[in-house]
């Protein structure tokens, strides 16, 4: 990572900023506020002259922070929520020669994500490059940069905070000649899909499993819905109809008592906090006498051939008899 | 085999005729008991998903089948025996159908063990003894390629039974498949029909002994012959399973991948129908015909030897061959056993010796996988079971050539003393 590529992103801005909650944009920092002077409030109750250098300090700390959040104008993938879980750091590098490429990113969390593009220089050789950063398909407004010729390479990159489902999408660099990467943000794809319908019978249950790839302590959240496409239910719990039993990376939904109405598409959804992937199952329901047509004619064709083995076989045994006596008779006669 | 009323005269085996017709019933027998056990495991993931079970529940259903059948062998030639085998493999049908129509009605994993292990293990080995014995009685000159045909069943139907399965399974879910297959399972009792009896001439002088002692029709099992042959047929069904179970993760575990390891055992399983029938053709020519039991002898050895190199075979092209000489030699031994037994005790006890040495294959069957389980968990790789099987191999058919030595020993012994007939059973 080249030392001076720091400054091209908005790292210097995070990094002054307090580790755990300390990206606190304008609504939250006038809460922080809020709650220290509550705080100091509840201290002036026991103290009153030492209170005021109490309430002071976390006040004018804020009050800096703060303003330093307001003077830098918000890039508009920079604004996080109130409060967020410490993120994990994802990198990802391209390098680019002249064709386009696109990296696919599975996010499983919330993500800082430092993206990095390098473009290989050709013959041209120009000494500066201008780039820009898009997402999904627009531009982001303050990112077209000049970019230096160092070491035969154009680089360029940039630091994303993915602290929600709508920061979700796809986000490309885009150099001057054309060439871009792009690198599609996705949650989990599930793997075993399953393209034959489930098969169950009337009055009978049936489970529909879901499992989703993933590390062994990972513990996801799983709801499930009915419909199609374009409309889906719900399903929660029911005593006598639908029982859900999650553990970890898979879901299983038992329906009880079958009827012709449960038949249809059931999609399990796996929710992530970066948004949540649907795997749709289908349900079939048919009678017993569905298999029962086979059994019978079959049966039928084992018995029939039992039958005519056992009349072929006495004919040939009575044609037998009949023609010993015959031979009997024949003997008698010559003597 | 005998219907012990008739005082037909006692004709020679006719090796054709009728004889292949029973050859092409004890073949649908074969498909019908053997390869049905093999696919059980196709139910596998039906009944986990169904019944929320783990794997190893699920597994005991086929170990019981396995097991009954072999355990209930000597009750199966028994009924072939008393009555006939018309009405042993008639019944076995009735019974192991009933077991899978049942099964298909199962609201329990051990309702499950009940029908489909007991019941249906029970039907299967009804029909089992039955069947290969009375081959024996239609051949004598062509014994070897008829068996060979007939137990080449157990490969030819898992081949063709496990993807119609699959169909069944996704058509009408494990219910309706297991439904389906009580109806072609009952295609037994067809066979069972077409079952005549024979009395063959060395049967008719025993004919006339028709209140025999139940300790007499027995008198084999202390031939010191058989109880070799008894030990020895121990040793080879400990170890002759354990590379059918293991083999895919062992090759899975050495790095190969999913569509090569299921190539091994497709490989497997086709070569396996080539031995059987290829090596019954080979000792029936009259070149090989004396030499049998040695000819058997070298493949139950061959195999042990397939299995010791087994563990230093790490890659696909190295395993290929393995898995043809092991699948030759399997097919080879499988066809030979029933052979085997009746040059030893003759074809009059046939049935009844087949019984004992299907009863032998039982235990060995239900521990030896689990035990190559514990080996392999406990050793955290699979050279201990390749081993274990490649001895238990070994050991059978060192005991068996001992066997031979000793009988050739007392032979020349025998000729020495020129009173006594050399024996008869050869």
């Amino acid at each position: 990572m080249r030392p001076d590529g720091i400054t091209n992103t908005e790292m210097s801005h995070d990094v002054t900023v307090k580790p755990d909650g300390g990206r606190a944009g304008a609504r939250s920092c006038a809460a922080a506020a809020e709650r220290s002077a509550r705080r100091s409030r509840g201290r002036r109750m026991k103290t009153m002259p030492a209170s005021w250098k109490l309430l002071l300090l976390p006040t004018l700390l804020l009050m800096t922070s703060c303003g330093r959040t307001d003077t830098k104008t918000l890039d508009p993938t920079q604004t996080p929520p109130a409060s967020v879980p410490p993120l994990a750091d994802l990198k990802r590098e391209v390098v680019l020669k002249s064709e386009n490429v696109t990296e696919n990113i599975e996010l499983r969390q919330l993500v800082r994500l430092f993206l990095e593009c390098s473009l290989t220089a050709d013959q041209n050789k120009l000494p500066n490059m201008t780039a820009f950063w898009s997402r999904d398909g627009q531009e982001i407004p303050d990112s077209r940069l000049t970019v230096a010729l160092e070491k035969e390479q154009y680089g360029i990159q940039r630091l994303f905070n993915i602290t929600s489902e709508e920061k979700v999408g796809t986000y490309s660099c885009v150099f001057e000649n054309k060439v871009r990467a792009d690198f599609v943000l996705a949650t989990p794809r599930f793997r075993e899909k399953r393209d034959k319908p489930v098969v169950s019978y009337v009055h009978d249950f049936v489970v529909l499993p879901c499992k989703m790839e993933g590390s062994e302590n990972e513990s996801l959240t799983w709801l499930w819905f009915k419909g199609n496409e374009t409309h889906k239910e719900r399903i929660s719990a029911q005593p006598d109809r639908f029982e859900i039993r999650s553990q970890n990376l898979t879901s299983r939904l038992k329906l009880i008592n079958l009827t012709f109405a449960d038949a249809g598409f059931y999609y399990c959804a796996a929710v992530y906090a970066v948004g949540s992937t649907m795997n749709p199952i289908k349900l079939k329901v048919i009678t017993f006498w569905e298999p029962l047509k086979p059994f019978i004619a079959i049966l039928i064709a084992v018995v029939l051939l039992v039958v005519v083995i056992f009349l072929c076989e006495k004919q040939q045994s009575k044609k037998k008899v009949t023609e010993g006596n015959e031979e009997n008779v024949d003997q008698n006669n010559i003597k | 085999m005998v219907a012990g009323k008739q005082k037909s005269v006692g004709v020679s085996p006719p090796d054709g005729g009728w004889g292949w017709v029973i050859v092409g019933c004890c073949f649908m027998v074969t498909v019908c008991t053997r390869a049905v056990t093999r696919c059980i495991s196709i139910f596998y993931v039906e009944f986990q998903g169904h019944f929320g079970a783990e794997y190893s529940a699920t597994a005991w259903i086929h170990s019981l089948v396995d097991c009954i059948t072999m355990l209930c062998a000597p009750v199966g030639s028994l009924v072939g025996n008393r009555w006939s085998c018309r009405v042993a493999v008639m019944l076995g049908g009735v019974l192991s159908s009933c077991g899978l129509l049942l099964s298909s009605f199962s609201t329990s994993l051990e309702l499950l063990y009940l029908t489909m292990g007991v019941l249906t293990g029970l039907g299967f080995a009804l029909c089992y003894t039955p069947a290969i014995a009375l081959v024996g009685c239609y051949f004598q000159q062509r014994k070897a390629l008829a068996y060979g045909i007939a137990m080449s069943g157990s490969g030819i139907g898992t081949f063709v039974l496990a993807p119609v399965l699959q169909l069944l399974i996704e058509l009408y879910s494990w219910r309706g498949a297991l439904l389906i297959m009580s109806a072609v399972v009952a295609n037994l009792c067809v066979c069972g029909a077409l079952m005549r009896p024979i009395t063959v001439q060395e049967q008719t002088e025993e004919a006339t002994y028709l209140q025999l002692d139940s300790l007499s029709e027995y008198s084999f099992l202390l031939q010191p012959d058989f109880l070799g042959l008894a030990v020895s047929f121990l040793f080879l069904a400990s170890g002759c399973s354990l590379p059918f179970v293991y083999l895919v993760p062992y090759a899975l575990s050495a790095g190969i991948s999913h569509q090569h390891a299921a190539f091994l055992m497709s490989i497997l399983g086709v070569i396996d129908i080539v031995g059987n029938i290829t090596f019954g053709w080979l000792t029936d020519q009259r070149c090989l015909k004396p030499h049998r039991l040695s000819c058997y002898i070298l493949s139950v050895a061959m195999e042990g030897l397939c299995c010791i190199f087994a563990p230093l075979l790490q890659s696909f092209r190295l395993l290929l061959p393995f898995a043809i000489l092991y699948g030759y030699f399997d097919g080879a031994y499988v066809a030979l056993i029933p052979v085997v037994t009746s040059d030893v005790v003759g074809a009059k006890h046939l049935s009844l010796a087949l019984g004992v040495v299907y009863f032998l294959h039982a235990i060995p069957y239900l521990l030896s996988p689990p035990i190559g389980g514990l080996l392999v968990d406990i050793t955290e790789s699979y050279t201990g079971t390749f081993l274990l099987s490649g001895t238990a191999l070994l050991a059978s058919a060192f005991i068996l050539s001992a066997l031979v030595g000793i009988r050739r020993c007392r032979r020349q012994l025998t000729v020495e003393h020129a009173q006594l007939p050399p024996p008869a059973d050869r």
